[in-house]
């Protein structure tokens, strides 16, 4: 008789453990997926940022859904949206908390930064100012009474804004390490890249999102790492584009300039190989 | 008054019609429940009472020139018709409530966009303890009410021309 596989001449009974973990992979995805649709388990990564930086588009577009004929570009999200996403080997949930300041999005930073035990890492969704305010009348409230009447004005608002966005959630990390919880990575990723899709403006916003850059941005980062430790708490920042679409205020436009598709598989597999590097 | 404290008390109003939705909504769905269970009491009720009546009259012989025999089945009647009247009433007042819950919901999900772009306006002029008490006031609501799966959220819009 020939064996093929050592583990053939084991007793039935043993094989059982035997195939248990030569399928573990695929057991513990699909064990992700029901507690995904139970709503239940532990986050792995939270994907958090402003209301509108396209959080739930970008997961939308890792998943592969932009590309069916029915999808539509999402509303606000009202609440934590739950995924299990496969990284390398081992599936993860994913879980996008909202950016609006809401019952829903508070319930879920407490979950994922103080409750969870197995938070892997941090997924931060920046877009270098170009948020656009989904409230017709408030924005138009804005250009004319706020003085918010160029693209400039409004990305400098929307970088302060940012800003102090960021820098709470670099506080919830810094407790989530007080209390003994751990968080390994934070990516940074900068969607609507292809709103600045060129050499001279990509280095910008690299520089300016970059963690040992001098940007204000790059300062709540250093500061966080110092507190944590280098070796502990690793952060990379990346552009990105999960849907191509111009930006439009006060009759002045971005044009998306991404330059095809090939472009955006790039931005897509520099993501995978940096979340595999951590 | 100057303009920013204008803004402040306008942001104020949007998170106080939020919050009022919101209990809103909560106290229209606490109605539902209880009219919904109600109206499966009367129903369970009214198919027991038939079962009964059928049982009991089955074994007896009806004599209908006696009244007081007749008097029975017809009080009988009586309840059931009552009992299913009262059950239409709250299946009807649970059909309008549930539309009330659609029209509250289309609201707050208005409020939802509106109040916090609103805020971020604003978030200039406040201070640390206006800030937190605000965001604090707006991490109570719950945003995330439960739609029935034929409505759509009609945007502003679209509402504005209807």
């Amino acid at each position: 008789m020939k064996l093929e596989n050592w583990s053939d001449i084991a007793p039935s009974f043993i094989k059982v453990p035997l195939n248990a973990y030569k399928y573990r992979h695929s057991l513990q995805k699909w064990w992700k997926h029901f507690l995904v649709y139970m709503n239940q388990g532990d986050t792995n990564i939270a994907v958090l940022g402003r209301p509108s930086v396209g959080k739930s588009v970008l997961t939308s577009y890792l998943y592969g859904e932009t590309n069916n004929l029915s999808w539509e570009l999402p509303e606000t999200s009202k609440d934590v949206e739950s995924s299990a996403f496969t990284l390398g080997n081992w599936t993860n949930i994913v879980r996008v908390i909202p950016g609006q300041t809401t019952n829903e999005r508070y319930l879920a930073i407490n979950e994922a930064f103080n409750k969870s035990s197995k938070l892997e890492g941090i997924i931060y969704v920046a877009d270098w100012g170009f948020t656009d305010v989904r409230d017709k009348i408030i924005k138009q409230q804005m250009i004319e009474q706020e003085g918010l009447e160029t693209i400039r004005d409004i990305r400098e608002f929307n970088l302060n804004l940012e800003l102090e966005d960021f820098k709470q959630i670099c506080k919830e990390i810094e407790k989530a390490y007080a209390i003994g919880k751990s968080p390994k990575w934070l990516l940074i990723i900068v969607n609507k890249a292809d709103l600045f899709f060129k050499d001279s403006t990509l280095n910008l916003a690299q520089k300016y999102y970059h963690p040992k850059g001098n940007s204000a941005f790059s300062k709540i980062i250093k500061s966080t790492v110092n507190i944590i430790g280098e070796q502990r708490f690793k952060c990379a920042a990346i552009p990105f584009c999960s849907f191509e679409k111009d930006f439009i205020w006060n009759n002045e436009k971005v044009v998306t300039k991404i330059g095809g598709e090939e472009n955006r598989k790039a931005l897509m597999k520099n993501f995978f190989t940096t979340v595999a590097n951590f | 008054m100057n303009s920013s404290d204008n803004k402040i008390e306008e942001l104020e109003d949007l998170i106080e019609l939020a919050e009022k939705v919101s209990q809103n909504i909560d106290t229209i769905n606490e109605r539902v429940r209880k009219s919904t269970l109600n109206a499966f009491t009367l129903l369970f009720g009214c198919i027991f009472l038939c079962l009964f009546g059928f049982q009991y009259y089955q074994m007896q012989d009806l004599d209908f020139r006696n009244t007081y025999s007749l008097m029975i089945p017809t009080l009988y009647s009586t309840v059931i018709i009552l009992f299913s009247f009262l059950f239409l009433r709250l299946l009807y007042s649970v059909t309008s409530m549930r539309e009330s819950i659609k029209n509250e919901n289309l609201i707050l999900h208005n409020l939802l966009d509106m109040t916090h772009s609103y805020k971020q306006v604003v978030y200039r002029d406040l201070s640390v303890v206006k800030k937190a008490v605000i965001d604090m006031r707006l991490s109570r609501i719950k945003f995330n009410k439960r739609i029935p799966k034929n409505i759509q959220i009609v945007k502003k819009e679209e509402v504005a021309t209807i």
